[in-house]
């Protein structure tokens, strides 16, 4: 192999070119991408808070706060005491999402499995959940990725489906927590009724894709059934349910047998949904909705058709077994095409400079990289619908972002360039065989800083 | 060492180089045609937002998510003793009772998936079928109007992304907040020169450097909160009223899809309906004499459902409505072909149907407002749409 592989390897496969990469990969580049694939390497956080802990945490928080505003009804200096209970609650919230973002992050700089680490955000993409203005799920959606997805990276397809929509972030995040069957025991006495969020987004977004041939009374149906799906609060410990939880609750279940995709559940109690949810995961529509998107991923954003049977044809076979799918698109020749680029994404542009520049202290990534993720709106868990983000060169690389990824560089020169060698990070962090120019001309940078700044803001380094 | 503005004047960036330093206000003589397309992103709620409270269905239907009618207190603004107004949008109300604003009422594009994406996807390529074009139906349109030349610099996208909308085969330029500090020209043109090489980002860099000229640097420099739609307003208003800005503007806003705990008169819905109304309102004040010969449209993907849904919101419909503002607009009106609220006239006996078709409102727009002649729109622009007639006399 010559050292373009090893390059495009550690880049595009993996996080960036770095000095521990590029050692690792030695003469076996695909061998060492290919073998990520595998449960020799886990990218699961650990000391990642439970999502559980976090969002019961997120509930008392809720409930102290309702029970200050009953107790201090009437008294003068209430809405001043109050408002300091808000301001300390906010605070607390925002240093556990803090710290879990930077669990997240420290993760990425640091793992020796930087190609399942990518895969581990693909799915987490796929599975998309945002954080953005819900109380109670803020600060526990890496907990979730961490739990539902990192977990589920050695499996098949369906029990990773099934664990994502267990999830409590998830059950609150596309509301399927308070959905409630009309005909249930409490749908009865509540009058209350259904939401749809959650079934619908499972089959356009999770499982067969919007053109997987499903209709609004597939949507209504899987609705039904997966009611009863919740999370525990506080008010709900009579029913043995713990708060902040995953749980059934019968009496919100919608009864009876629903009909999806044309076929009838039947089945008592949250199998029915587990049942639905695993039929779906082995559907043909999802395998070649899934294949496209992870081609579209390893390879090039209007990929091949022969590429994408290619891999659906695994998905089939191996019934969502992820490790052979994704040992088949890790391996697929048009991914290893030097021509096929894909523009980072502002995370991974992070992540890529951080690992190359093998800096320690985590404050000063901390700074930097938060001021770039805000206005590059790539926070994580934040995107802007449950697609998450479009994983294409066109979204992410207009005129106006460009400019400010080259500002970013710039701004990282000036901070950094002085503590650092910037010709060593180069030869590991470009592609030294195949830029001549490039290299010349950050040699002949006017400071250290400015040579970082062209190594940072070059296309080169901003493709994978 | 060239400063940037001479470096963009002097040579390789001339043809794109607007070199008018500092702000040069559009004169009173600017009588160029502007069109800001505001999308609203997540299916705004059109029964909250333009409620048929006199429908006989229009009660019982919403249920607890109906306003109360014009007469009462916190009721909706009466537009036509049929159609009102929701009570956050007394800025429109005031729009449309100057003859400024027009609303649409039952409209979505031509789709009933109820799927975000694809909705959105038809909504802004003007295809039939969501994902089958790849560029928007206002870059087509631009493009047939447009000196090839200057293309970049009729329309702009404010935002992190360029919109489906205005993407196309070349890049629209786009602007968004700044928070880092402006690299030194030297630098920069060191950058250039590296991705002078680059065919795909070299192209989009430049671009964003005349464009940049454009503001000068005390605007340029100047920071914009990101992703505030107000904000985002802001930075469209001054390109704007550029002597040599775009004529054609596309802003997004999201956090329209409102599944839960929507509110009626207060509440969620009614806080985004109030931001909303602001901007729109702020955006003729900036405007001056421009706003004269402006149309903002304000379109979203689909309708929500009529009735409230478990948890106190409202799932994804198909009906919605639309605005449109300027003065540029024959307004004070509500158009529409109102299929009613009743439970056998609903679409699957639970959605508005959508009875004006989203693309005979842009086509309106784009045929009396920039005189596109029908055949382009019939054909090139919204692909066999002959069948789809211009809403009449809208402009």
């Amino acid at each position: 192999m010559t050292a373009l592989t090893s390059y495009r390897a550690a880049s595009h496969f993996g996080l960036g070119g770095s000095r521990q990469d590029l050692q690792a990969i030695g003469n076996d580049p695909v061998g060492w991408v290919v073998d990520q694939a595998s449960a020799n390497h886990s990218v699961e956080i650990a000391g990642m808070p439970d999502t559980a802990v976090q969002i019961s945490r997120n509930q008392s928080r809720q409930q102290a706060r309702r029970q200050a505003q009953r107790r201090m009804s009437g008294r003068e200096d209430a809405a001043s005491v109050i408002e300091d209970e808000q301001r300390r609650y906010r605070h607390e919230i925002q240093d556990a999402l803090r710290d879990t973002l930077d669990l997240r992050f420290e993760q990425a700089i640091n793992t020796t499995a930087p190609v399942k680490e990518r895969l581990a955000w693909f799915w987490s993409n796929h599975f998309s959940v945002s954080q953005a203005g819900r109380q109670q799920i803020i600060s526990a959606c890496a907990s979730f990725e961490n739990e539902a997805i990192r977990s589920s990276l050695d499996g098949y397809f369906a029990q990773m489906l099934v664990k994502v929509v267990s999830n409590p972030v998830m059950l609150l995040y596309l509301d399927n927590a308070q959905s409630i069957g009309p005909r249930s025991r409490v749908g009865r006495r509540r009058k209350a009724g259904l939401n749809e969020n959650l079934a619908r987004e499972v089959l356009e977004l999770h499982t067969l894709g919007a053109d997987g041939g499903y209709t609004q009374k597939d949507v209504t149906a899987l609705a039904a059934i997966l009611t009863g799906w919740t999370v525990g609060t506080p008010q709900m410990a009579r029913l043995d349910v713990k708060p902040g939880q995953f749980a059934f609750v019968e009496a919100m279940h919608e009864p009876g047998a629903h009909t999806l995709l044309d076929k009838t559940y039947k089945e008592p109690g949250a199998k029915q949904a587990i049942n639905a949810l695993k039929d779906l995961s082995v559907h043909p529509a999802t395998a070649r909705f899934i294949a496209t998107k992870l081609v579209r991923h390893f390879s090039i954003d209007t990929p091949a058709l022969r590429d994408i049977e290619y891999l659906t044809d695994y998905f089939i076979k191996s019934d969502g077994h992820l490790p052979t799918v994704h040992k088949a698109v890790l391996a697929l020749t048009s991914a290893w095409e030097p021509a096929n680029k894909k523009l980072k994404s502002p995370y991974e542009l992070v992540v890529s400079t951080w690992r190359g520049l093998e800096l320690p202290r985590l404050s000063t990534r901390r700074e930097a990289t938060e001021n770039v993720l805000g206005t590059m709106n790539h926070m994580p868990f934040t995107a802007p619908s449950p697609a998450g983000w479009p994983d294409t060169n066109e979204y992410w690389g207009s005129p106006a972002a460009l400019k400010q990824r080259i500002e970013w560089g710039v701004a990282l020169g000036r901070r950094l360039g002085n503590r650092i060698n910037v010709m060593d990070v180069a030869s590991v962090m470009l592609d030294a065989d195949t830029e001549p120019v490039l290299f010349r001309t950050i040699s002949r940078a006017e400071s250290p800083a400015q040579g970082l700044a062209l190594l940072i803001s070059s296309p080169q380094f901003q493709w994978r | 060492m060239l400063s940037r503005r001479e470096f963009l004047a002097n040579g390789t960036l001339a043809s794109l180089a607007l070199s008018v330093p500092g702000l040069a206000f559009a004169s009173n003589k600017d009588e160029r045609k502007r069109i800001i397309l505001l999308i609203l992103r997540g299916g705004m709620d059109g029964l909250a937002a333009l409620p048929p409270y006199a429908d006989r269905h229009y009660r019982s239907g919403r249920s607890k998510l109906a306003l109360p009618p014009p007469n009462e207190s916190g009721g909706v603004f009466d537009l036509d003793g049929f159609f009102g107004l929701h009570p956050s949008l007394a800025g429109l109300h005031n729009l449309f009772e100057a003859g400024e604003m027009v609303a649409v009422a039952g409209t979505a594009p031509p789709y009933n998936g109820r799927s975000h994406f694809d909705a959105q996807s038809v909504l802004e390529s003007g295809a039939l079928e969501p994902h089958t074009l790849r560029d928007g139906w206002l870059y087509r349109a631009i493009e047939t109007i447009g000196d090839s030349n200057e293309f970049e610099h009729l329309a702009m996208a404010f935002g992190q992304s360029v919109p489906l909308v205005l993407r196309g085969e070349k890049s629209v330029s786009s602007w968004a907040p700044d928070k880092f500090p402006e690299p030194n020209d030297d630098t920069m043109a060191r950058v250039l020169d590296l991705y002078n090489a680059d065919e795909v980002l070299g192209p989009r860099l430049r671009l964003m450097m005349a464009t940049e000229s454009m503001l000068g640097d005390e605007q340029g420099e100047r920071s914009i909160r990101r992703s505030a739609l107000g904000q985002l307003a802001e930075s469209a208003t001054s390109f704007l009223t550029h002597a040599k800005g775009p004529q054609f503007a596309v802003l997004e806003s999201g956090g329209w899809d409102t599944h839960a705990n929507q509110g009626t008169g207060a509440g969620s819905l009614a806080n985004r309906l109030t931001a909303l109304d602001k901007v729109l309102v702020k955006l003729k004040s900036d405007l001056g004499p421009v706003w004269n010969h402006t149309v903002v449209l304000v379109v979203t993907e689909f309708g929500r459902t009529v009735a409230m849904n478990g948890t106190r919101g409202t799932d994804h419909g198909v009906g919605g409505a639309a605005f449109l503002l300027g003065g540029a607009v024959k307004g004070g009106r509500v158009i529409s072909d109102w299929p009613g609220l009743g439970p056998d006239q609903l679409l699957d006996g639970r959605d508005l149907r959508a009875t004006i078709d989203q693309r005979s409102i842009f086509k309106a727009v784009l045929g009396e407002h920039l005189g596109i002649p029908a055949e382009l729109l019939d054909e090139t622009i919204f692909p066999n749409s002959g069948n789809v007639a211009p809403l009449n006399a809208i402009v």
